[in-house]
């Protein structure tokens, strides 16, 4: 993969996330639209950590799935999949400039729902708490990437996508929800460190399994 | 594989069926202990299923396993023939993954639910049982995606690559499950397994049956439906050649 054009698809992929703000705007306002929603069933989380854990994971899973979505659909729809193929530039490059942008997305998306909880609900805005989300966007964002791309070249892959990518992040959503548990009942990454090194091990192996796939997911017939 | 060894795996398949479920039907009801008297055993009756649970949620594993080898070599070789036998295996898994799914909610409700308690809830917040609904989910999501791709190599590819992300995200739910948190579900084997509800005399002898006639019944099934597919993909070519013909 030559560095210079890996720089210039992904200052393209940036670009265009950047001009139609659509990606950004459209996830906070699902992932507040999650919060407002769990406003009106919970007014308060004091002694429901484990309601607590999934008002902070479920907007990151749908937003992070949703987003990684639209961008391959607009490819699809378009019908630009078939040029980005006949550019002189690897396949995995492709893959890997469009996992960075929405790593960017997601992790943004993960801060946006720990201040919200964290303001709406009073939940503790600490590193023990963060720490797992951003670990697991870095798992979801490649996950919703693949899985995006899988969709994107099927019929009904608005209905699809969400099918695909659930089984393939629950081991992350097991530990993350773990590892939220543990925070919020105050104690110690050190307490933690069991879910944190298998989120950290799941988003290693799944970016070493991406690399070999993302070429035969968007190679042409 | 050859279609002499095909008809002859399938003949032997259905035999060790024929002669293993009879046999054990009978370890279930006449040698299987008589839990009955034992105070903390809550549902001695429903405790049977054990000879059926365990061995057809240890065979949809074996399937997954089948259908990840297949993607590899559909992925390597671009042969509709491996894509044609994962898709058989995945259909075949996916019936013993709900078979294990349907055992396994029974056993779960007779032995944890509690007065007070919804019986489904307890059963299915349990993080083993859940390791069993994410296979289920996969086999649904990869059976699934197959419908919703147009021709046959771009979903031949397509599954091919679900397939090996599936199995990389099964084993790393069951082991989170294992390593992660407590559960009332008894760990029989594997890491982190739990001494005392290790199996063994009789009943481990009767899982072992019940295992080798679960396997011998997902690998008929997976033939017949394989020689089924092929033959569809046989007839929709003499189909298209006879249209062709003026």
């Amino acid at each position: 993969m030559s560095d210079g054009r890996f720089r210039a698809l992904l200052w393209k992929d940036a670009r265009r996330e950047l001009r139609g703000k659509e990606s950004i705007a459209a996830g906070v306002v699902l992932v507040l639209l999650f919060y407002v929603l769990d406003l009106f069933a919970f007014p308060t989380l004091a002694g429901a950590p484990r309601t607590a854990a999934a008002v902070l994971w479920t907007p990151l899973l749908y937003a992070a799935g949703a987003l990684a979505g639209r961008a391959w659909a607009a490819e699809a729809d378009r019908g630009t999949l078939e040029l980005l193929r006949a550019a002189p530039v690897p396949l995995l490059s492709h893959g890997l400039s469009r996992w960075v942008v929405n790593l960017v997305i997601t992790l943004a998306l993960a801060l946006v729902g720990f201040v919200a909880g964290g303001a709406l609900f009073a939940l503790p805005v600490t590193v023990e708490v963060a720490l797992p989300l951003a670990l697991g966007a870095v798992g979801l964002s490649i996950l919703a990437s693949l899985a995006a791309a899988l969709a994107a070249q099927a019929r009904s892959r608005d209905v699809l996508l969400p099918i695909l990518l659930v089984p393939l992040a629950a081991p992350l959503l097991q530990a993350g929800i773990a590892a939220t548990l543990s925070a919020l009942a105050g104690l110690p990454l050190s307490e933690a460190r069991a879910p944190l090194l298998v989120l950290a091990a799941y988003d290693l192996v799944a970016l070493g399994v991406s690399l070999v796939l993302w070429p035969i997911l968007l190679e042409g017939e | 594989m050859k279609a002499g060894f095909e008809a002859k795996a399938r003949q032997v398949s259905l035999a060790a069926v024929l002669v293993g479920f009879p046999v054990l039907l009978y370890l279930t009801w006449f040698v299987a202990p008589d839990w009955s008297y034992q105070p903390d055993v809550t549902a001695p009756l429903t405790r049977k299923i054990l000879f059926f649970h365990p061995p057809s949620a240890w065979a949809s594993f074996i399937a997954y396993a089948v259908v990840f080898v297949l993607g590899i070599a559909y992925l390597n070789e671009r042969d509709l023939r491996h894509d044609r036998a994962a898709r058989a295996a995945a259909e075949v898994g996916f019936m013993m993954n709900s078979i294990a799914l349907a055992t396994g909610t029974l056993w779960g409700i007779q032995e944890w639910a509690k007065a007070g308690q919804n019986a489904l809830a307890t059963v299915y917040s349990e993080p083993k049982v859940l390791v069993v609904v994410v296979l289920w989910l996969t086999f649904a999501a990869y059976l699934l995606l197959r419908r919703f791709v147009d021709g046959p190599e771009r979903q031949a590819r397509l599954a091919a690559v679900f397939g090996v992300l599936g199995f990389i995200a099964v084993p790393a739910s069951f082991l989170t499950s294992r390593l992660l948190t407590t559960s009332l579900h008894p760990d029989i084997a594997g890491p982190g397994s739990n001494p005392d509800a290790a199996v063994s005399g009789d009943v481990g002898m009767i899982l072992l049956v019940g295992f080798l006639v679960f396997l011998a019944l997902f690998v008929h099934l997976w033939l017949q439906r394989l020689r089924i597919l092929r033959l569809e993909d046989e007839t929709a070519v003499l189909e298209a050649q006879e249209t062709d013909t003026p």
